[in-house]
C-alpha cells in the first residue's frame, strides 16, 4: 500500500487550531528569534517529513492498513510464549476514563488518590499471586523486569561484601532477553544445558555452581512448556552454593492461582502483565514487567513506590538502599489500571480457573495433534507445547516455516516458530484459556489438513501463504539494502 | 467465569480427550509443596459491578481534565484530536503481538516504518528506531549506544540541567556497568555548554559522549552547533535529550550536528496517564544504525516483487545475539508510537508548527504577566529569570513554591512543579509550562491567583 507520505498534498488544512494569534500575544517567531527557528536543509533526509492530509484521508489510510493486519480480535493467535488471550474491553474503557488517562505523573498525591490506590492494591495482589513479599511496578516490560531483578541480586551480594559473584547461569532454552539482561548488568553469562526431556540438566547445573555464581535465571514453566519437576532440588542446589534464584514469570499464566514462584523458594520474579493479566500487546508493546521479591531484597527495590498511611496513599522515594530509578516515572501506570481491572474481574475464585483452563486448552489441542505431528517431549504439557513436522513431512521438504505460513491461509496467526532454539523445527503452540472448544476444534482440523497437504501436495504448503496481503518476504534484502524510512527524493 | 468460555459439557469432553479426570489432575505432576491454597484477594466481580467500582476509584482522582494544567517537566498536556483515540482502538492494531509474521502484519509494520520516518525527520536525523520504553530509558540506551560506537566506557558527561529522573535512570543504568557519569551543573537554568565542552576536552582519550538537554529540564533552548563541534573534536558523540514536540518549529538537534537524539515522545499524541505508557524515541545519523537498540522496520519486497515491510537488522537483537545484543529490549511501546504517528499525520507539518506557535505565544504571555507581577508588592512572584525558552520556564517565588502551588491548586490550577523537590536550593522556584491547550481565561486565572498567593 502507498505510504502516507505519497498521499500527502502540500498545504492541506487541519481543523484543530485557530489561525489567529491569541489577543495580546507576540508572534512565536518574534519570541523565539529567527536563529532558533527550524529551516530545512539541503539534505532531504533531514527535512521535516510529516504528511499533509485531511483527517478523513488519514483515517482511510489507517483502516486500509488494518485490512493487512491481524490481532487476537481478528483470529485465533496461538503464539507460544506470548499468551495471546482476549483483552477484555472493559480494561480499555476504564484506562481511557479521563480521570485515569488525564493524570499528570507529578501531580500532588492528594489529587491522585484513585490511581495510587489502584497501584497499591495491584502490588498487594501481585504479591499474593506470586507468593512474594514485595512488588515494584517500575519495570515497563519483561526484559526491563529481568534487568531490574538482576540489579537487585547484585545489590544484595554487594551489600554482603560478596563481590566475587560475577556469573549468571541461564539455561540454553531461555528467552534471549535473559542473557541480554544479565549482560547489561555487567555479568558473565554461563549457559546451562538441558536434558533430552527438555528440563534443566542437574549435572550441568552442579558443574557450573560455585562461589562465583550470583544467580540462576529460570523460566517456569520453561520455554518448552514444561514444569521443571526438579525445581525444588534446583532451588536448594543454587541456594546452597550461595546464589540467588531468579524466576522468569513470562509463563505465569500456566500456574496462575495454582502454584507460586515464592513457594518454590525463588527470590525474584518478574511477570509480563501484557501476557498473564490480559493487557493488550499493542503490536509490540507497551507492556508491564513488575518484579516481586522476598523480604531480604525488598530494601533494594527501585524508587518510587506507593506508601499507605492510614487511608492515604503517597508516592515515596524513601528507600535509602534502593538500586535507584529504572525509568522516568512510576512504570506504565495506565497498563496497571488495565491489569487491576482484570485482577478484580477474576479475584479469589477466578484466578485459579485461568491457569487451569489455559492448561486444559493446551493439553486438549496437544492430545488431538500428537499423532499427526511429532511431539518431541513426553512430559505433560502446561499452557503450551511444542510440535515438529514428522519425518515424512520433512522428507517432502515441508518445514515448520511452511506449516506456519500455510496456517495463515486457513485464517490463523501462526504459532511461535524456531523458538526455543534448542528444539529443531519447533512450533510452539499456546491456545490460552479464552479460546472455546469450537475454535480449538477448527484449528485442530486445519492443522490436520495441512499435515495431509504436506504429504500429498507439499508445494502447496511450501509456497504458502497464498491468500495473505503479501507473500513470503525477502528478509535478506531488507537487511542488505537497508531502508528504514521514506525519503522525499524517491 | 470471566472470559473463559467453556461450558460444563465442553470441559468434561476436553478433559476426557486430554486423559485427565479433573482440572486439578492436569497439575498432578507438580510437586505438592509448590501448590497454593485460595489466595487472600477480593472476590471476582462481573463487569457491571466492576464498572461501578472503577468509577468510584476514578472519582478519587482530580485529573488535568478537571484542573488547568500548567505542569510539564517531562509530561505534557496537549490537545489530542479524538481521531487518535478512535484509530488506536482498532483491534487489528492494539491486540496484535510484535510483527514477527510480516505476511499478516503489514499494517503495524508500515505504520511503524512511517513513524520511524516522521520521528527521524522531526529530530532532523537520518533514522529512528521503532520505539523504546520512555524518555529515561531512551537516554540510557543512547549513552550505551555511544559506548558501543566509541568502544569506551568511561567519559560519560551529562548536563546537570537534564530531567533529574532521567539523570537518576542513567545513573542506575550505567552504574550497573560500573560507570559513574560526571554531571556538569547548569548556569542558573541554562545548560553550561562551555563547561560541557571543556569537560569533554579534559576527558581526552576516555571521552564517550556528552548528553545535553534540548529543551533542557528548565525549558531552555540553546544552539548546540558549537558544542557538537567541540565534542567531535574531542573524539566523542553528542547526545541531545528532549521532547520532540517543539521540533516542528525550532531547529532540531539533528540540524546542529548532534549524533544521537533521544527522549520522551509522549507529547506527540499520547495521554499523560500518570507517567506511562509513553514512547521513548531514539534517532541518529545513519552511520550509527547498526549500534541502535531495539526494533527497526525496513522496506523490502515479497516473492512477487511487491513492496512490503519487515523487522530487520535483527542480528543486533537479544533473540539472536543473546548476551551480545545491543540491548535487552524486546517488547517496546509500538502502540504509543502508532498514536504518535496518528497525531503527527493528522496535524501534519503545518498543524504541529501551528500548535507550537500557539504554545510559544501563550507561554510568552504568561511569562510576561508574571514578570510584571514581580514588580508589584502583594504578589507571590519574586522574579522571572531571563533565558530563551520554548513553552516552559522557571519562576522564582517569594515564599516556598510548594506553598504557592497549593494556593493555585485550591483555585483548580496545577500551577507547575516545585523545583525544591529535586534541589533544596531551588525551593523558591517553580517550573511552569504553557501548552497550546491553555486558554487565555486559564492564563488570567493563573495570574489572578498568584497575584494574591
Ligand atoms: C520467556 C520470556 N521471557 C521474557 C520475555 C521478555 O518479555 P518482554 O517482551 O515483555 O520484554 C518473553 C517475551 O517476549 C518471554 O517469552
Amino acid at each position: 500500500m502507498e505510504l502516507i507520505f505519497e498521499k500527502s498534498r502540500k498545504g492541506a488544512a487541519d481543523p484543530y487550531f485557530p489561525k489567529e494569534d491569541p489577543a495580546g500575544t507576540r508572534k512565536a517567531a518574534d519570541v523565539l528569534g529567527k536563529g532558533a527557528l527550524r529551516t530545512e536543509p539541503e539534505d532531504v533526509n533531514k527535512r521535516l517529513a510529516l504528511p499533509e492530509l485531511s483527517e478523513l484521508e488519514v483515517v482511510r489510510h489507517v483502516l486500509g492498513l488494518c485490512r493487512r493486519q491481524v490481532g487476537i480480535d481478528s483470529t485465533f493467535y496461538p503464539l507460544g510464549s506470548c499468551t495471546m488471550k482476549y483483552n477484555p474491553k472493559i480494561n480499555e474503557a476504564v484506562s481511557r476514563m479521563p480521570q485515569f488517562a488525564g493524570m499528570h505523573p507529578l501531580q500532588p498525591d492528594n489529587t491522585a488518590q484513585g490511581t495510587l490506590q489502584v497501584l497499591y492494591e495491584l502490588e498487594a495482589g501481585l504479591c499474593h499471586v506470586t507468593g512474594m513479599d514485595a512488588v515494584t511496578l517500575n519495570p515497563m516490560a519483561g526484559a526491563h523486569g529481568e534487568w531490574t531483578g538482576i540489579l537487585l541480586i547484585k545489590a544484595y551480594h554487594d551489600s554482603r561484601g560478596d563481590g566475587k559473584r560475577r556469573k549468571i547461569l541461564v539455561p540454553t532454552a531461555a528467552h534471549g532477553t535473559n542473557p541480554a539482561s544479565a549482560a547489561m548488568c555487567g555479568y558473565e553469562v554461563v549457559a546451562i544445558p538441558g536434558t533430552d526431556d527438555g528440563l534443566v540438566d542437574l549435572k550441568g547445573l552442579e558443574a557450573a555452581l560455585g562461589d562465583d555464581v550470583a544467580a540462576l535465571m529460570l523460566t517456569n514453566p520453561n520455554t518448552l512448556g514444561l514444569f521443571e519437576s526438579d525445581i525444588l532440588k534446583i532451588q536448594k542446589m543454587v541456594h546452597d552454593a550461595g546464589g540467588q534464584l531468579y524466576y522468569d514469570g513470562a509463563n505465569l499464566n500456566a500456574i496462575l492461582g495454582v502454584a507460586r514462584p515464592g513457594d518454590m523458594g525463588f527470590d525474584v520474579v518478574h511477570m509480563n502483565l501484557h501476557k498473564t493479566f490480559s493487557t493488550p500487546h499493542g503490536g509490540g508493546g507497551p507492556g508491564a514487567g513488575p518484579v516481586g521479591v522476598k523480604k531480604h531484597l525488598a530494601e533494594f527495590l527501585p524508587v518510587p513506590f506507593v506508601k499507605k498511611t492510614g487511608d492515604t496513599y503517597a508516592m515515596s522515594s524513601d528507600r535509602p538502599k534502593s538500586i535507584g530509578r529504572v525509568g522516568a516515572f512510576y512504570g506504565n501506570s495506565n497498563v496497571y489500571v488495565r491489569a487491576y481491572t482484570y485482577f478484580r474481574t477474576y479475584g479469589k475464585e477466578g484466578l485459579p480457573e485461568v491457569g487451569k483452563h489455559a492448561v486444559l486448552n493446551a493439553a486438549y489441542v496437544l492430545a488431538k495433534l500428537q499423532d499427526t505431528y511429532t511431539r518431541p517431549l513426553k512430559h505433560p504439557c502446561m499452557h503450551e507445547f511444542i510440535l515438529q513436522p514428522t519425518k515424512e513431512m520433512l522428507a517432502k521438504g515441508v518445514r515448520t516455516l511452511h506449516i506456519a505460513k500455510r496456517l495463515i491461509d486457513y485464517g490463523y496467526h501462526p504459532p511461535t516458530i524456531y523458538f526455543p532454539l534448542v528444539v529443531s523445527e519447533a512450533m510452539m503452540i499456546e491456545p490460552t484459556e479464552t479460546e472455546s472448544k469450537a475454535t480449538l476444534d477448527k484449528f485442530v482440523e486445519a492443522m490436520k489438513k495441512i499435515a495431509k497437504e504436506a504429504l500429498e501436495t507439499p508445494e502447496l504448503v511450501i509456497n504458502a501463504p497464498h491468500s495473505a496481503p503479501v507473500g513470503k518476504v525477502d528478509e535478506t534484502k531488507a537487511a542488505k539494502d537497508l531502508d528504514l524510512r521514506f525519503c522525499a527524493c524517491e | 467465569m470471566g472470559y473463559i468460555p467453556h461450558t460444563e459439557q465442553e470441559r468434561t469432553e476436553m478433559l476426557a480427550a486430554a486423559g485427565a479426570k479433573s482440572l486439578d489432575d492436569l497439575f498432578a505432576h507438580l510437586p505438592k509443596e509448590t501448590k497454593c491454597g485460595p489466595l487472600p484477594v477480593p472476590h471476582g466481580l462481573g463487569e457491571m459491578e466492576l464498572s461501578a467500582e472503577m468509577r468510584k476509584l476514578a472519582a478519587k482522582n482530580r485529573s488535568a481534565v478537571e484542573l488547568a494544567c500548567f505542569l510539564g517537566a517531562g509530561a505534557y498536556d496537549h490537545f489530542i484530536p479524538p481521531v487518535v483515540g478512535e484509530l488506536i482502538s482498532r483491534g487489528e492494531l492494539y491486540t496484535a503481538y510484535t510483527p514477527y509474521q510480516p505476511e499478516i502484519s503489514q499494517g503495524v509494520l508500515q505504520l511503524i516504518y512511517e513513524y520511524q520516518t516522521m520521528i527521524a525527520s522531526l529530530a532532523g536525523c537520518d533514522v529512528a528506531n521503532a520505539s523504546l520504553y520512555d524518555g529515561g530509558t531512551a537516554m540510557v540506551e543512547a549513552v550505551q549506544m555511544a559506548m558501543r560506537h566509541t568502544g569506551r566506557m568511561k567519559g560519560v558527561i551529562l548536563d546537570g540541567a537534564l530531567h533529574p529522573y532521567y539523570l537518576d535512570t542513567v545513573r542506575t543504568g550505567i552504574g550497573a556497568l560500573g560507570v559513574e557519569p560526571s554531571v556538569v551543573a547548569p548556569k542558573g537554568c541554562v545548560s553550561d555548554l562551555a563547561a560541557l565542552a571543556a569537560k569533554a576536552k579534559a576527558a581526552g582519550e576516555e571521552l564517550t559522549c556528552v548528553a545535553v538537554g534540548y529543551p533542557n529540564f528548565f525549558g531552555s533552548i540553546e544552539d548546540l552547533g558549537k558544542l557538537a563541534e567541540d565534542v567531535h573534536a574531542a573524539g566523542g558523540l553528542l547526545v541531545a535529550v528532549g521532547t520532540p514536540w517543539p521540533f516542528g518549529l525550532i531547529k532540531p538537534p539533528g540540524h546542529m550536528g548532534v549524533d544521537i537524539v533521544c527522549g520522551e515522545g509522549q507529547a506527540l499524541g499520547v495521554p499523560m496517564q500518570y507517567g506511562g505508557p509513553y514512547v521513548g524515541y531514539i534517532a541518529s545519523d545513519k552511520a550509527l544504525v547498526r549500534r541502535m537498540p531495539g526494533r527497526l522496520v525496513g522496506k523490502t519486497v515479497d516473492v512477487q516483487g511487491r513492496t512490503c515491510y519487515t523487522l530487520t537488522l535483527q542480528a543486533r537483537e537479544q533473540h539472536i545475539r543473546r548476551e551480545k545484543a545491543t540491548s535487552n529490549i524486546c517488547t517496546n511501546t509500538a502502540l504509543c508510537a502508532m498514536m504518535a504517528h496518528f497525531y503527527m499525520s493528522c496535524l501534519g507539518q503545518n498543524g504541529l508548527k501551528r500548535a507550537g506557535e500557539l504554545a510559544v505565544s501563550k507561554a510568552d504571555l504568561l511569562r510576561g504577566k508574571l514578570k510584571a507581577l514581580s514588580q508589584t508588592s502583594g504578589s507571590a512572584i519574586k522574579s522571572v529569570p531571563e533565558y530563551a525558552v520554548f513553552h516552559e520556564f522557571v519562576v522564582e517565588t517569594k515564599k516556598p513554591a510548594a506553598e504557592v502551588l497549593e494556593k493555585l491548586l485550591a483555585k483548580g490550577i496545577l500551577g507547575g512543579l516545585d523545583l525544591g523537590r529535586f534541589d533544596a536550593a531551588r525551593k523558591n522556584q517553580m517550573l511552569v509550562c504553557v501548552t497550546e491547550k491553555r486558554s487565555l481565561e486559564e492564563i488570567d486565572a493563573y495570574v489572578a491567583a498568584v497575584a494574591t498567593a
